[in-house]
């Protein structure tokens, strides 16, 4: 046998040829082939990726090739094609190449569609009905129309929920045939293979749907032993062997539902190349070569070898093995050849030009599988397309038809045949493609699970998104004759700038994204008329929004000068003014000056006149001396008044502008205090984006804390490995500055603790008969035996409960004990088997019998310390004096008490079955209905919270419910787990409510902020048991009994914890260890 | 479409689970239970009567925990799980089969004894982590409902001749020279007969030395049907090997292409065929 021949296809359907390997549905295969003999017709649906067409082609095909069924001729014809873009087309290119007919003339008469092809086929000489040997020379006729979803899928058949004209006329033509085939007994036979999410939309075809009711076969989904098969037998019958691990392997991890299939094949055909093309027994380590299953899984030897083969991968490899899993194979190696595509296009093509860059083969193979791929109803599915127009959506000149084709070949070589038309090896031909083949993606399988595609699915989805937009707002534009105001704004052009630079659209992506049922000329020629649209339309918003700024510059530029100008002019002016002032003020001193002058000559006028008096009669001349004095000085005076009206009028003015420079002083302020202003934002911008920048700080810190966390609590081989990574994610969450109450770290830190025997829960074996335990004052934990004996332990040194002898039966019982109930940490109430009750007193070691009949449920001591509320089963909640046995007071409740709390020392409260609480005052009996029964919950435990006046009841829902214990009303309510709280207990010391619920979960609530998230200590664990009794020692150490009888204890401060492991001596991670746990996406920053 | 009644009984052996898994294995019994399957409760026996208990089974269930059922008990004792886990191991082959659920796998994910038991699992064992019960239930009523195909008795032959009806002239030919010293079962195949080939020719096959396949004009026939037969008879694995031989007349060299690395093929005239089918046999019987 020659092992070259891969028994496993891949991501492709088997071919016919490949027959003889296809295993696990020869029941189905004569199930349809029996169906086809008695219908003429079998109509095959079933989810994507179950095989339909590897049945069909590599099952039913040969079955009936091989002469296996019954039929009218010893030979067949097999027309079969798929709907592609033209369902008539496709038909009718087969048929006429099979029954040797005219392709034109065929065309023609199949258009007028119903008994078209019967006739084709009759007088096409295949159809013999008499003569010598006629079921020698005659040949049986089977049409097969392979994904026939696609006559839904492709827009260009089915369009706004109705058909094209072709779609329509081949379903007609199918129906028709397989009616005559029927009524006439012609050898006549239909299959249709179709994804069953499509059957609804048969409906539109009329008949169809009753078609598919009469013939339908439904691919079941591969049984276990079916599984088995097509893992094993075709390597057996290829003449290798799979090791039964290995299928064990597969077939569990394998996930039921889409892609079941070809997620297999394409696995086991990767599998077989990795085991030397079949020439070793195909086992785990291969599986772990191609990123199927974790090393962990591998013995010592076969870990070495991987480890050494891994450490060859280039580093782009490495990172598919971090997360092994049987759907990672597919993304593993589609993302290595995504990686890997460039050298091999530099390697393998040497007819094509070698123009590109990486980065531009990766930009090929990105737009190449965008195109190739769209999303149909919320769906991701193929969308076949051609290499041109893949090149065109490229649009870069130097990249080619040819380059194109030269760079996805590594997804066409027969050794990876994600990408069709494949390369056929023997036939160099296949490796160039014309502009006009059409390209398609194998398998939707691929779309589904490699990763890089799906992500760039999102974006080009987000790109359509963008481009409707976009468009809506052109037609906007173009409806209202291109008007301006139709323009795109600055905010709308900013954003729809962006994705032009992202998307780069042009004429090819615009038709890839046409989805009407044109012709593809005129869905061509409407794209480029759009393409031209949406350019312009950006263009003129481009030149809008830059006159618009060029403006707006201007008008700043011209108010600036204005402005300046205007400064200059009040300080011109300003400098004017005073020396205006100046000239004034000199002008004012010079009159006063004469003014001095003119009052001294006015004096020595006087002086002179009254020489002039006493000497009146001297002489006449000096009469008119002194007349003309007088006349000087009048003169000299009314000059002085002249210049002193001049100095006001010049002061006048100085003031005005000096006025004028002190408002633009102010202006000049206020300028400064709005810069101040500006200048003060952007410091709290920049303050914020500290912050900002900051708690992104923090909350890496915390993802990696909580990364850490989880790591944490992963089993090793190297235990300390637990401690460091917990000690790690201590560190990261100190610097995140992070709560000290992360469940996770909290969990964590025990867990490696745990690990490490550092801390360790307390095994107390059977010896709890009636699961109940107390705490005294200094820590001693104390149970008492069905036989009265008191136990009293302590934590040792090591851990362990070790217990404090001796002990004494202080209250030895002839009758075995039923209930006990530990009233205080030395105060218990219990009944014998006999329905009798007492109270003990470990201090005194007195025993008080009561005078009750029944079986205690609860009890509560009075503040006094004199008094003790009893609940029995019988529905009675008596009240006992501690040292009597006859009951002070009692009453009965309907709603059978499950808990009481002696508030004061007159009033019990009492928590019933039913979710109803009631607030008994005993020596009044009056009674106060607080809450109403509960509505489907029941309640069966409360806790008082002394030191807020405050009573948390459990309820079997989940919630605790406080009552405020001043007023009786309702207080917060808070969801602690989904499942029954079955104890509760509280601290005092640290107002810290420890909660237990029949999930396994212990939950801390933090009384002092109730806002806080409660913290988780324990989640579906506790060795799968439930918690039956919580109790805090005086230290915040939290105890829990389960009902394995293991005592459980934490520290409810997670600080502690915290502190033991920064004080043990333990190594940090080290960068090889953070890098194979973390990854090295993670770094410590 | 049929479905499947799944009408064999048969009686499992739910063999002692590590005491963290008391509860899961307690609800695996109910679902056994609903499943109409008989169960020999492991619990009940002690190690000395394991085996036979294991004896009157058709398989075996264990259910994995968080312990390593090997690890010794407190005492240094093997557990029982471990004892009846080994036990079991030691049992399975064709007729007894053995089911290994972990049903808590998120737990066991870095379990190295987990990973070991799942590197030792051979044939007929069987590895399931789904959580639930009852897909773990369906796996093993499917794969204990498994029909050994179980031939009907032909009478043993050297040659199982086989040959399209459109080429009887020429075969019968063949045939008769072969007869004269070979004990040779004929077959022509109609496309327009009732007759089950499919199973016959199956049958027949397991009981001959040598299969061959013979055709002059019927090529379009002969290809899918040797390799149907090839398929269904176990390909390289299967005990009786396949000769295509056609007749010079009508077939050409390129029709035998399609054999090529897959069984022996050859064209020759009509008179020497059944010599070239001689030498096939005697090839065969010599290794």
């Amino acid at each position: 046998m020659n092992n070259t021949i891969c028994p496993y296809p891949g991501l492709r359907p088997f071919t016919e040829e490949e027959s003889i390997f296809f295993k696990g549905r020869d029941l189905h295969i004569r199930q349809i082939v029996k169906m086809l003999e008695r219908n003429k017709m079998a109509f095959i649906t079933g989810a994507s990726g179950d095989g339909k067409s590897s049945m069909v082609y590599a099952g039913v095909v040969p079955y009936i090739r091989a002469g296996f069924s019954k039929a009218e001729f010893n030979s067949w014809i097999v027309c079969d094609f798929k709907p592609q873009r033209n369902p008539l087309e496709s038909l009718v290119k087969n048929l006429s190449e099979q029954l040797q007919v005219p392709y034109d003339d065929t065309l023609v008469k199949l258009r007028r569609g119903f008994k078209a092809l019967v006739k084709t086929y009759k007088e096409s000489g295949f159809y013999v009905k008499d003569g010598k040997n006629a079921a020698n020379r005659g040949k049986n006729l089977l049409i097969i129309a392979d994904q026939f979803e696609e006559i839904f899928t492709m827009n260009e058949n089915f369009n706004n929920g109705t058909p094209s004209n072709d779609a329509y006329t081949t379903v007609n033509l199918l129906l028709e045939t397989i009616r005559i085939s029927i009524s006439e007994q012609l050898p006549v036979y239909v299959i249709f293979t179709m994804r069953s999410d499509y059957i609804s939309q048969c409906t539109v075809f009329k008949d169809l749907p009753e078609f598919i009711a009469f013939s339908q076969f439904f691919v079941p989904q591969l049984k276990r032993s079916e599984i088995l098969q097509v893992i094993e037998q075709p390597a057996v019958m290829a003449g290798g062997s799979v090791s039964s691990r290995l299928s064990e392997v597969l077939s569990n991890n394998l996930n039921s539902g889409f892609d079941q299939l070809p997620v297999l094949q394409h696995a086991l055909n990767l599998l077989w190349k990795t085991a030397n093309n079949g020439s070793e027994t195909l086992d785990l380590i291969h599986l772990a070569k191609i990123a199927g299953i974790s090393k962990d899984l591998l013995s010592d030897s076969e870990r070495q070898e991987f480890n050494r083969w891994f450490a060859l991968l280039p580093d782009y490899q490495k990172k598919y093995y971090e997360k092994p899993d049987l759907n990672n194979v597919l993304n593993a190696h589609a993302g290595t050849l995504y990686e890997s595509a460039f050298d091999y296009y530099m390697q393998n093509a040497d007819w094509a030009d070698k123009t590109i860059t990486p980065d531009e083969s990766k930009q090929i193979i990105e737009t190449a599988f965008k195109t190739l791929t769209k999303i149909d109803d919320n769906r991701l599915v193929r969308s076949r397309c051609t290499l041109n127009e893949i090149t065109g959506i490229i649009n870069k000149p130097h990249i080619t038809d040819a380059t194109v084709c030269a760079v996805l070949n590594i997804f066409r070589s027969d050794d990876n045949t994600l990408l069709q038309p494949f390369i056929v090896k023997e036939d160099i031909n296949t490796q160039y493609l014309s502009g006009d083949t059409t390209l398609d993606v194998t398998h939707e399988a691929l779309i589904r699970n490699w990763k890089m595609l799906a992500d760039w699915d999102r974006e080009e989805l987000e790109n359509l998104k963008e481009y409707n937009d976009f468009s809506a707002q052109m037609q906007r534009w173009l409806d209202n004759g291109r008007s301006p105001e139709f323009l795109l704004g600055a905010g709308n052009y900013a954003i729809f700038s962006n994705w032009y630079d992202r998307c780069k659209p042009n004429l090819y992506w615009i038709l890839k994204n046409d989805n009407s049922q044109r012709p593809y000329n005129e869905r061509h020629h409407s794209a480029a008329t759009r393409m031209e649209k949406c350019d312009a339309y950006m263009q003129e918003s481009r030149d809008a929004l830059q006159e618009q700024e060029k403006s707006r510059r201007r008008k700043i530029a011209i108010a600036i000068a204005a402005l300046l100008v205007f400064i200059a002019g009040l300080s011109i002016f300003a400098l004017w003014a005073r020396n205006e002032q100046k000239e004034a003020d000199r002008q004012r001193q010079e009159a006063d000056l004469q003014k001095d002058n003119a009052i001294n000559a006015e004096k020595e006028a006087q002086k002179q006149r009254d020489s002039v008096k006493i000497l009146l009669r001297d002489t006449q001349k000096a009469k008119d001396e002194s007349d003309s004095a007088l006349t000087v000085a009048e003169n000299a005076r009314r000059a002085a008044v002249a210049a002193r009206r001049d100095a006001d009028s010049a002061r006048n003015e100085a003031q005005k502008a000096l006025f004028q420079a002190q408002l633009a002083q102010k202006n000049a302020e206020y300028n400064e205090r709005i810069a101040k202003a500006q200048s003060d934002t952007a410091q709290r911008e920049r303050q914020n984006a500290v912050k900002a920048n900051d708690l992104a700080l923090q909350r890496y810190y915390e993802a990696l804390c909580n990364a850490l966390a989880m790591k944490a609590k992963n089993q090793y081989e190297d235990k300390t490995l637990n401690l460091r990574l917990a000690k790690t994610a201590w560190e990261m969450n100190q610097k995140a500055g992070g709560s000290p109450k992360n469940a996770d770290l909290y969990d964590a830190m025990l867990y490696a603790l745990e690990q490490n025997r550092i801390v360790k829960p307390s095994q107390l074996g059977d010896k709890i008969e009636k699961q109940t335990f107390s705490i005294d004052n200094t820590g001693r934990i104390i149970i008492m035996l069905d036989d009265g004996t008191i136990l009293k332990y302590k934590i040792a040194d090591n851990g362990n409960l070790a217990l404090i002898l001796p002990f004494g039966r202080d209250f030895e019982s002839k009758v075995p004990l039923e209930v006990i109930k530990f009233v205080t940490p030395t105060l218990i109430a219990y009944s014998t088997k006999d329905r009798k009750s007492y109270l003990a007193d470990l201090q005194t070691k007195n025993m008080y019998p009561i005078a009750e009949n029944g079986y205690i449920k609860a009890a509560s001591l009075s503040p006094d310390g004199n008094l003790c509320a009893i609940a029995y089963n019988t529905g009675e909640v008596i009240i006992m004096p501690l040292s009597g046995n006859t009951p002070v007071s009692r009453c009965t409740f309907d709603g059978k008490p499950s808990d009481v709390y002696f508030h004061n020392n007159d009033n019990v409260y009492v928590l019933s079955h039913d979710g109803s609480l009631t607030k008994w005052n005993h020596k009044s009996n009056d009674k106060k209905t607080i809450l109403p029964p509960a509505k489907g919950e029941n309640a069966f435990k409360m806790a008082a919270i002394p030191d807020k006046d405050l009573l948390a009841i459990c309820y079997s829902g989940g919630d605790i419910q406080f009552i405020n214990l001043k007023n009786d009303t309702k207080g917060d309510k808070r969801t602690v787990a989904h499942s029954k709280l079955d104890n509760i207990a509280y601290d005092p010391n640290t107002g810290i409510l420890a909660v237990a619920s029949a999930d396994k979960r212990i939950s801390l609530i933090n009384t002092n902020d109730f806002n806080e998230k409660p913290l988780v200590i324990e989640e579906h664990s506790l060795d799968n048991k439930r918690v039956i009794a919580l109790a805090f020692n005086n230290k915040g150490v939290l105890f829990a009994l389960t009902d394995g009888g293991v005592l459980f204890h934490w520290d409810t401060n997670p600080a502690t914890y915290a502190t033991a492991l920064s004080t043990m001596n333990i190594a940090p991670l080290s960068q090889s260890e953070w890098d194979l746990i973390m990854g090295r996406d993670f770094s410590e920053q | 479409m049929v479905i499947t009644l799944y009408n064999r009984k048969f009686t499992v052996f739910l063999a002692a689970a590590s005491p963290d898994m008391d509860d899961t294995r307690e609800e695996l019994k109910y679902v056994l239970d609903n499943a109409s399957i008989e169960i020999i409760d492991g619990n009940d026996y002690k190690a000395e009567s394991v085996e036979a208990a294991v004896l009157a089974s058709d398989c075996s269930v264990h259910v994995l925990g968080k312990t390593d059922i090997y690890t010794p008990d407190g005492d240094g004792y093997d557990t029982m799980a471990g004892v009846q886990f080994r036990t079991a191991k030691s049992k399975c082959n064709k007729e007894f089969k053995m089911f290994v659920w972990n049903p808590v796998s998120t737990i066991n994910s870095t379990n190295s004894y987990i990973n070991s038991i799942r590197r030792d699992v051979v044939e007929n064992t069987f590895y399931t982590d789904k959580p639930s019960p009852i897909i773990f239930v369906e796996d093993i009523r499917n794969i204990m409902n498994v029909k050994e195909s179980q031939s009907q008795q032909h009478e043993p032959t050297d040659i199982f001749f086989l040959y399209n009806d459109l080429d009887s002239d020429t075969a019968n030919g063949i045939y008769n020279m072969l007869k004269d010293f070979q004990k040779v079962n004929k077959l022509g195949i109609s496309m327009s007969s009732d007759v089950d080939y499919n199973s016959y020719i199956s049958d027949q096959l397991a009981d001959s030395q040598i299969g061959v396949v013979y055709y002059n004009y019927a090529g379009d026939w002969a290809v899918p049907f040797a390799r149907q037969i090839w398929k269904d008879t176990g390909g390289n694995s299967s005990k009786t090997p396949l000769l295509v031989t056609a007749n010079s007349e009508h077939a050409k060299e390129d029709d035998i292409k399609a054999f090529k690395g897959i069984m022996e093929c050859t064209v020759d005239e009509q008179l020497r065929i059944p010599l070239d089918i001689k030498v096939f046999l005697d090839k065969k019987n010599q290794k």
